[in-house]
């Protein structure tokens, strides 16, 4: 059965995410006056903080998983920097040792007593906005593709990877759909990668969260992306559930038009793994 | 407890899942005079958690009211005084051990109180509980109640769970706590296990098997706690058993 392959130190899986950085991303993103390349990289930076928290265990970063970032716009590239820079995959420990720096932020959490304290907490920061150049995300497929070959040559039973591809618009280096195939095509021995694709939006429009038919969708290039997404494993249609989606068996994890709120939810379901895997 | 028949037997057992720090992040704990009994699970994602796990059932044997609106603030107060306020040099903490001593731990619970009233000669049981920890009442080789989870599917990757910080439980807690109440007569079985072995228990029922005799046979081995330590790891090499820290309380009536 697929998706059932132990996740742990000696048998890691992995996330790898495609962040499009073209000029684009300036534009402010639906319904807020944020530009889309800030929201991406603060959610960017929760997500991976999050990814390293799950994986705490007393003062120990497990290296249950490796996580990527590749950037798609002047150039197509590993996106982490400062000791990360040029890395394919980092094990999370790494990661979790090497933000480019950690901000102090302040927030107000209840005393216990019916009073508010303010508490400062650490926010962490490996990644920063970027918005220059096209959109070669054909290029950027097939750098995953690369990452994610010698990844699986080297632990071949894991728990399949996971990629995000996150994107504000048309890819300017040719047609997509046979680069994503290839990658989604790729597998261990415990299933097919999967491919989530999210696009984001610049203006107000109604926002298509985990589809199922590729027929309700307003255009063509909604309709090659949702070809290009895989379908969610049992865990992740569950979540989705439980956030609200009507899902079925074909739900794929894709995301069209969407907004800040969209993104943030997509990020949390698109990386969530059964409990059970975890070791 | 005030009880004329002959005195309740427990025991408690312990093992930690394979492969990790050897930590187990269980507790449990038992104060026979009050006929208190007590298991919780601390997950392993949240700092300390096997810390915690201890301080609420140790509270919940003790604590004249069972019921975690009483006794919990306590429990929590004590955490941030003793735990949470641990000196931590700022300077050299990670982001993720800092952050995660903020969050603070999380555990499911299963609380067991025993009674016997003398002027009523009514033996009763109640056991409240938040998540996926469980009491099994076995009568005369029948199953009689199972909570505060009837089903091995109902077992989720999200159990209910007391946080350490009052900020993380907020108007919640109410909503999460079970309750449930039974009679119960000299020789049953009250049976407090874990939620790894709990669908193991709930599997083998649902499948016509008696999984309680397997238990008992457990107690009625020369060394209990050896026989335990063996049939969870043939268990697990069966794939029967999920790879997690189990704790099983038998309280014998």
């Amino acid at each position: 059965m697929p998706y059932t392959a132990e996740i742990s130190r000696t048998n890691p899986s992995c996330f790898l995410f495609l962040i499009d950085q073209s000029k684009s991303m300036t534009e402010p993103l639906a319904g807020t006056t944020k530009r889309k390349a800030d929201a991406l990289s603060d959610a960017m930076n929760r997500l991976l903080q999050t990814l390293v928290l799950r994986c705490v265990r007393g003062e120990v970063v497990l290296d249950r998983f490796h996580v990527g970032v590749i950037g798609y716009g002047s150039q197509v590239a590993p996106a982490l920097g400062g000791n990360l820079a040029g890395r394919s995959l980092v094990p999370l420990s790494e990661l979790a040792l090497a933000p480019l720096r950690v901000e102090s932020r302040t927030r107000k959490v209840d005393d216990g007593a019916g009073g508010l304290v303010e508490q400062t907490i650490k926010f962490p920061v490996w990644f920063e906005p970027i918005a220059d150049g096209r959109t070669p995300m054909c290029a950027a497929l097939d750098l995953a593709w690369q990452f994610l070959t010698e990844f699986l040559a080297k632990y071949p039973a894991c728990y399949p990877p996971m990629v995000i591809n996150l994107t504000d618009g048309h890819p300017t280096d040719g047609n997509p759909e046979s680069h994503a195939e290839t990658v989604a095509g790729l597998s261990s021995n415990d299933g097919g990668v999967m491919l989530f694709n999210v696009h984001m939006s610049a203006k107000v429009e109604r926002v298509i969260e985990f589809p199922d038919k590729e027929g309700d969708l307003p255009d063509d290039y909604a309709r090659q992306l949702f070809r290009m997404s895989s379908v969610l494993p049992t865990v992740m249609r569950n979540t989705a559930q439980r956030e609200g989606f009507p899902v079925s068996e074909t739900t794929r994890g894709f995301a069209y038009n969407a907004d800040l709120v969209s993104v943030i939810r997509f990020l949390d379901i698109g990386t969530r793994v059964d409990a059970k895997n975890l070791r | 407890m005030s009880s004329n028949g002959p005195p309740i037997q427990y025991r408690v057992f312990r093992l930690p899942k394979r492969g990790d720090s050897g930590d187990c992040e269980d507790a449990a704990a038992v104060d026979l005079q009050r006929g208190r009994f007590a298991i919780a699970d601390g997950t392993s994602e949240s700092s300390r958690a096997g810390l915690w796990a201890q301080m609420l059932v140790d509270e919940f044997v003790q604590t004249p009211a069972p019921q975690p609106g009483a006794w919990l603030p306590a429990v929590q107060l004590r955490w941030s005084k003793e735990v949470a306020a641990r000196p931590c040099d700022i300077a050299t903490a990670t982001w993720y051990v800092e952050t995660r001593r903020l969050q603070g731990a999380f555990a499911t619970f299963l609380g067991l109180v025993v009674e016997e009233t003398r002027w009523l000669k009514r033996k009763r049981w109640r056991a409240l509980a938040i998540g996926d920890s469980c009491v099994f009442q076995v009568r005369d080789g029948q199953l009689r109640k199972s909570f505060p989870v009837a089903r091995s599917e109902d077992f989720g990757n999200t159990p209910d769970l007391l946080g350490s910080s009052s900020d993380a439980q907020g108007k919640e807690l109410k909503k999460k706590v079970l309750g449930q109440k039974g009679d119960w007569c000299p020789q049953d079985r009250l049976w407090l296990m874990t939620d790894a072995l709990a669908q193991w228990f709930l599997r083998e029922h649902e499948i016509d098997g008696k999984p309680w005799e397997t238990l008992e046979m457990i107690l009625r081995a020369p060394v209990p706690e050896t026989a335990f330590i063996d049939r969870i790891e043939l268990l697990r090499n069966r794939q029967q058993l999920r790879n997690d820290d189990v704790t099983l309380v038998a309280v014998c009536l």
